[in-house]
């Protein structure tokens, strides 16, 4: 497992690149679509190879009346590179620990028992849904982001495969990052001290700041 | 009172006066002195009753086995006691009687009767003994005087002796009647024990079922999966125990019968035949005018095609069902080498009539053959390489014997083919490609026999080179042993050492061969790939010589005070091929040497020049160098040589 930087983009990250391009200012309805569209195109330029496809999903489960004082309510996400698990994270303030979980994707089931606790917000689930590409050692998969249905925005994640500690791969990625997407502020991971490796969870983290932002925002 | 006066004339005279008295009074016991009189009471209606009861004789009204109904819960306790008190007598006198009842003891009643009767006897014997001892009423007599008359003992010996024998023989006799009695019985029951026994020891190596009245076995060799395909059944069923064909005539004519089976098995007409399985390492080549033996068909090859079924049921059991399954197994393989070679792509596989040949490297081909042999006693010959045939077996045993699934522990998981190490991929957050890595590829039991074909062809070269290097080649002397040997990797360590000047150290390499190269290890770490081929190999063992001995030269250049001015391993000669060269000076500056070492495997090229007086500078021209004839020096190894040629020329 790598580092990762998930990041959103937005249109005027590339509005320059779209104009550097061959004059082709087309005026799409659908801006999250093109703007994909620029970043397969961008990658595929810098000779990445298409691999497959790429979901990330996210259901907010809110803990019921009855119990609210008690139970807070949490997130339960899935990402297909880590296929066969399932994370769950809960809502706590903001200086308290947050809790975690990771497990088999059997734990959806278990979920489900406990609906008089625990019942689905269906209005708030997230998806993401695009490409993944390969590019030497880095992964980079861009998608769409939608909340129950609706585009919110797009997100990318660059993945840098070999190494699993932040505070290595910090200039790298910096600079990998930079080339596609200038001026992206760079994520809480890379304050990481030293020694302290790079989990599944901090990608989890990373996607769920963007889903609640893009929640706020709408 | 009595008749009256006359007075009375107006009354008339009626009657008597009687008075009625019994006459029966009590009987009287006693009177005492004072005149009383003690009566005896008469019996009364209860005790009239008990009296005439007494009298009656029940046991005859009765009968002689009745019981007296059983006493109600109502009766006395006198009574009770009563009864206790008659079983106690009856205990008693059942014990006082018991020595003279015969005690019945089962099987052993016979016996133990005659010993009871013997005691009975001894008993009555001891007893005459102690009136004879004790008392004066008995007196024994003598009967007969023992007298040792010398002529008549013997006479009366020896007829004696001949009664005696005569009844020891008698009784031998009849024992011999009784157990010959018993063994007539057993006789008819042995087939069918017989029969038994034998099943149940084929039980112990075969899978055996009786439906109805058939038995039938199963030829299949799987330990998981289905059982009992129909295809690989066997019927069992009784030899007929007349017109026995095991029954041999001897010479005398007499039968002798060896040892029968009473079982005869029917195994499936498709596998009634003897299978070898055969690999082997064939040469691609044809030279002119020979022709491809490689699907060349042997004499008599389709001998094994006729086929009666009723010969096979004369074979034994074990043979036959053994031959079976060797031909089904072999039949398996072959069937499963063909299907992968059929998927291998980036090899070139033949078949024809039950031969497989695959292309394994160079001209190396892998052959791998199915041959048959009838259904009949007899030795095969083994055909093909041993080890590769053993190897192949070896690889299909262990596929069929790993379980698909893994083994349920106490606590009930579900069935898994996944590997144990990805049993936590859901909690440890695996990605994609981390569980691909995890699970272990599938390689087909065709890939595993070419990579061991292969390794074994490359060890069987390298050994051939070793010997031969040996056999030319023996200064520097080569040894090497084995450091490890497998199925797909070997590593051999070797050194070369210089006899008698082990001072000068040794020279060790490593010489690795996996499936597809070989390749020389020296000591520092440095590859020398040889590929697949010998003479590659022969030539990097020629190098390391020239290497080693030019090392030793210089060591021994320095002891006898020689000036060293150069010694290069990388220098060529005028061929191309690597040729170290060493350049000394003798310590007075009188004698120069030149020395060239061939990787080639010539012996080395010894140059030396005399130095003139009132020379100054260095001409390196060939001219003024003197070649010595190697072979004419002094000294019967090479460094022997060398250490006499810089011993004279030192000073």
């Amino acid at each position: 497992m790598g580092v990762s930087w998930v990041f959103e983009v937005h249109e005027e990250d590339i509005k320059m690149k779209i104009q550097q391009s061959k004059g082709r200012e087309k005026e799409s309805k659908d801006s999250a679509k093109s703007i994909v569209g620029w970043v397969e195109i961008a990658l595929e330029q810098a000779n990445a190879v298409k691999h497959g496809a790429f979901k990330v999903d996210c259901m907010p489960y809110r803990s019921n009346e009855h119990v609210r004082e008690h139970i807070a309510s949490a997130f339960l996400l899935h990402h297909s590179n880590f296929p066969e698990s399932s994370f769950t994270v809960g809502v706590t303030p903001e200086f308290a620990p947050v809790s975690r979980l990771i497990s088999d994707q059997g734990f959806d089931l278990i979920l489900g028992k406990f609906s008089s606790i625990l019942s689905p917000d269906p209005a708030g689930f997230f998806e993401v849904t695009g490409a993944e590409y390969y590019l030497k050692d880095f992964r980079v998969r861009v998608g769409t982001a939608a909340m129950n249905s609706v585009t919110k925005g797009v997100i990318v994640e660059m993945e840098y495969a070999p190494s699993n500690s932040p505070h290595q791969c910090n200039q790298l990625m910096s600079e990998f990052v930079e080339y596609f997407f200038p001026n992206q502020k760079k994520p809480k991971i890379f304050e990481k001290p030293q020694a302290e490796l790079y989990s599944a969870f901090d990608t989890i983290g990373q996607y769920l700041e963007i889903f609640v932002g893009m929640r706020r925002r709408a | 009172m009595y008749a009256g006066s006359t007075s009375h004339s107006s009354r008339v005279h009626q009657g008597v006066q009687v008075s009625v008295e019994s006459l029966h009074e009590w009987k009287i016991a006693e009177i005492g002195f004072n005149g009383v009189e003690k009566h005896v009471k008469p019996l009364s209606f209860s005790d009239t009753v008990a009296d005439y009861a007494r009298r009656v004789d029940w046991r005859k009204i009765v009968g002689s086995n009745a019981t007296f109904d059983g006493p109600s819960d109502d009766e006395d306790e006198a009574e009770d006691k009563e009864h206790l008190v008659e079983s106690e007598k009856e205990q008693s006198h059942k014990e006082a009687i018991a020595d003279t009842i015969v005690p019945v003891a089962g099987p052993w009643h016979s016996v133990a009767k005659a010993l009871h009767e013997s005691l009975q006897q001894i008993n009555i014997l001891l007893d005459t003994l102690n009136i004879i001892k004790s008392t004066i009423y008995l007196n024994p007599l003598t009967i007969t005087y023992h007298e040792d008359r010398a002529g008549e003992s013997h006479m009366y010996s020896k007829a004696f002796y001949w009664q005696t024998k005569r009844k020891a023989l008698s009784q031998a006799h009849n024992t011999f009647e009784n157990a010959l009695k018993c063994r007539r019985k057993d006789i008819d029951d042995v087939e069918k024990n017989s029969f038994f026994k034998e099943l149940k020891k084929m039980r112990e190596s075969w899978r055996i079922r009786k439906v109805g009245n058939n038995i039938f076995g199963d030829l299949g060799y799987r330990i998981y999966g289905p059982k009992f395909d129909t295809a690989e059944l066997f019927d069992i069923t009784r030899r007929p125990s007349k017109n026995n064909e095991f029954d041999l005539p001897s010479s005398s004519g007499v039968r002798i019968e060896s040892s029968p089976s009473c079982i005869q098995v029917q195994v499936p007409l498709h596998l009634m035949r003897r299978t070898v399985l055969a690999v082997s390492i064939e040469i691609d080549e044809l030279k002119n005018g020979e022709k491809n033996l490689l699907f060349e068909r042997r004499a008599n090859d389709l001998d094994y095609t006729k086929v009666d079924p009723e010969q096979s049921k004369k074979i034994l059991w074990e043979h036959a069902l053994k031959w079976a399954q060797e031909t089904l197994v072999c039949r398996d393989i072959f069937t499963i080498l063909l299907r992968d070679s059929v998927a291998l792509k980036d090899r070139i596989c033949i078949f024809r009539d039950d031969v497989l040949v695959i292309y394994l490297f160079d001209n190396m081909l892998l052959k791998i053959e199915n041959i048959y042999y009838p259904f009949e006693e007899g030795e095969i010959p083994e055909v093909g390489v041993k080890y590769l045939n053993r190897t192949l077996r070896q690889l299909f045993t262990a596929e069929i014997s790993k379980a698909p699934q893994r083994r349920q522990q106490f606590v009930l998981l579900p069935l898994v083919t996944t590997p144990e190490q990805l049993d936590a991929r859901g909690p440890q957050a695996l990605t994609a490609e981390e569980i691909e890595s995890r699970r272990p590829p599938q390689t087909s039991l065709l890939t595993k026999l070419i990579s061991v074909a292969s390794h074994y062809v490359l060890v069987e070269k390298v050994v051939d080179v070793l010997g031969k290097y040996m056999l030319e080649y023996s200064d520097p002397q080569l040894s090497w042993k084995w450091l490890r040997s497998s199925k797909n990797f070997s590593l051999i360590f070797a050194y070369h050492s210089h006899r008698n000047y082990e001072h000068f150290g040794k020279n060790s390499f490593y010489i690795r061969v996996r499936t597809g190269d070989l390749a020389v290890l020296t000591k520092e770490n440095q590859p020398i790939d040889c590929r697949r081929d010998p003479e590659l190999l022969s030539h990097a063992l020629k190098l390391l010589a020239c290497n080693y001995m030019l090392s030793s030269v210089g060591q021994l250049a320095k002891t006898l005070a020689w000036q060293v001015l150069h010694a290069i391993q990388n220098s060529f000669d005028e061929k191309g091929d690597p040729a170290p060269t060493l350049y000394a000076c003798n310590q007075n500056a009188t004698r120069l040497l030149f020395m060239q070492f061939h990787s080639s495997g010539q012996p080395p090229t010894l140059r030396v020049r005399k130095f003139s007086q009132g020379e100054t500078t260095l001409s390196n021209n060939i001219d003024d160098f003197t070649e010595l004839q190697y072979d004419r020096l002094v000294g019967s190894s090479f460094m022997k040589k060398m250490d006499n040629l810089l011993s004279l020329l030192r000073n």
